[in-house]
């Protein structure tokens, strides 16, 4: 059981190539229970890499990743328990409903038969699926089945999030319930890791704001600080020069 | 959740999905129905205009009726069969990596082999479905080809037709496992095509008994067609068995570094 503050996902000098491609370098970094912890950069910068690393999607070169702990790559089912997550593609079967898909992620994530209906229920509400909710996947629009992805992600209110990219798609409503829905589950003392490049949006949530650059954390922002753009590109392109 | 809660768990997942799939429900009408159709239409041959056809069906359907129809419902599901077992088998563990989808079965309580073993579980099912229907409708099919009443010979006529639909519905497993490693179900479907094809050349070759993809065809065929030794269906046998747990043990290896 965590406590708020508590260190949940944390990984130590962790390298990671693809084939000759180095892709993390030296990378460490640590998100603690009841915090949003924003991991800002431009594409290709590693971010995405660094979520399947702690989801054990795939083993670091070097270092260590650990989630609550253990290591990813090789813990047991029954300690992902209280995880959701939204890294690239939703789970999302197209020939099924909205409902049927939040059953299916419900029942993934640990719920009983009952427990994930009633779920499906409250998410598909949260979310303002309803109109669609007997819908099939595949006639959603994108932004809703960013949506669809999302709700499935939060479907057993999880007590570590890792959402990558999660305003990819929405309209500004759905980014406002997004918003909303992160500060509740802050509240609630959910560990929370986000990956984007929307500066503006990262800073209304995040408590803690990482920028990376080329497989390599540059710095960090202050979520309170003004021109965050600027100083963003201030630390990204002062690393790019130091790397020429 | 212990390892029986995960895998009932992945059961009404899978299930859920497995029943309102369309290339599922399309592939069980062609099995049933579509083989009782050609079926059917192997037996008219016969008697049609072309004599080259009539000639071909012949040899398959020899004095035709009830037994013929059989003969013809085991040359078909020996060759269509691995068709259409092998394209559902490769749908069901491919689809998740050609959708993208498969990521969202990473860090869940419901373990990886779980949802594996749990569509093994559902794909064993419908083939025993798919079968028992079929040699029901070929059954029924037989009384409006003979005037026989059905008796304890029609009985084992269905027995055989069930041991080679179930024997060829176990040799498409491999699907599972090629659509794992080359993550997405047009390699499956791409390699079964290539084993049917390998299948016809090994039984022109005369080595079809020991391929095992070919053995339940040669073996319904009757000692005419080649005779098929015990170990060699024994080997058709562990097809099966083999590529299931390579298909287990894939999965509990699965990593996305590659995707």
């Amino acid at each position: 059981m965590t406590t708020v503050g508590d260190v949940v996902l944390e990984c130590r000098d962790v390298c990671t190539r693809y084939g000759s491609t180095t892709v993390l370098e030296n990378v460490s970094t640590e998100v603690r229970a009841g915090e949003v912890h924003a991991f800002v950069g431009l594409n290709g910068a590693g971010k995405t890499t660094l979520m399947r690393l702690f989801l054990g999607m795939i083993e670091p070169d070097d270092g260590i990743v650990r989630v609550r702990g253990l290591a990813p790559a090789s813990m047991p089912a029954r300690h992902w328990t209280g995880v959701g997550h939204l890294v690239e593609t939703p789970l999302l079967y197209p020939e099924l409903t909205v409902v049927q898909n939040l059953r299916i992620a419900g029942r993934l994530a640990g719920l009983s038969a009952a427990g994930a209906t009633a779920a499906a229920d409250r998410w598909i509400e949260e979310l303002v699926l309803a109109r669609w909710a007997r819908t099939g996947a595949r006639k959603l629009s994108l932004g809703n089945r960013q949506r669809l992805g999302l709700a499935a992600a939060l479907i057993a209110d999880p007590d570590v999030l890792i959402l990558d990219e999660p305003t990819n798609a929405l309209d500004p409503a759905g980014i406002m319930l997004l918003r909303t829905l992160l500060q509740r589950s802050r509240e609630r003392g959910t560990a929370t890791l986000v990956s984007s490049h929307h500066l503006d949006e990262v800073a209304r949530v995040a408590d803690r704001i990482t920028v990376v650059n080329e497989g390599r954390t540059v710095g960090a922002l202050d979520p309170r600080g003004i021109d965050l753009e600027r100083q963003f590109f201030d630390l990204v392109y002062r690393d790019s020069e130091a790397r020429r | 959740m212990t390892t029986s809660e995960q895998v009932r768990a992945a059961l009404a997942v899978e299930w859920a999905k497995f029943r309102r799939a369309r290339p599922v429900w399309v592939t069980t009408v062609l099995l049933t129905t579509g083989v009782v159709a050609m079926c059917v239409l192997t037996l008219r041959s016969v008697h049609g205009a072309d004599a080259t056809m009539a000639g071909k069906a012949q040899a398959i359907v020899e004095d035709g009726g009830r037994a013929g129809l059989f003969a013809a419902a085991d040359t078909i599901v020996s060759v269509g069969g691995l068709l259409g077992f092998g394209v559902v088998v490769g749908w069901v563990f491919g689809r998740e990596f050609t959708d993208g989808a498969i990521s969202g079965l990473w860090a869940a309580p419901v373990s990886r082999p779980a949802v594996a073993a749990a569509k093994l579980l559902i794909l064993l099912t419908w083939s025993v479905a798919v079968s028992v229907a079929t040699g029901a409708a070929l059954a029924v099919a037989g009384t409006f080809v003979d005037d026989d009443p059905l008796d304890p010979g029609t009985a084992a006529l269905v027995g055989r037709f069930l041991a080679v639909a179930l024997l060829t519905a176990g040799l498409a497993v491999p699907c599972a496992w090629v659509a794992t490693v080359a993550r997405g179900y047009l390699p499956a479907i791409g390699t079964i095509i290539a084993v049917v094809i390998a299948a016809q050349m090994a039984v022109m070759t005369g080595a079809g008994g020991w391929f095992p993809f070919s053995a339940p065809g040669l073996w319904a065929a009757g000692p005419q067609a080649g005779s098929v030794t015990a170990p060699q269906l024994v080997l058709a046998l562990t097809v099966p068995v083999v590529s299931a747990g390579l298909t287990l043990w894939s999965w509990r290896r699965l990593s996305l570094v590659h995707q």
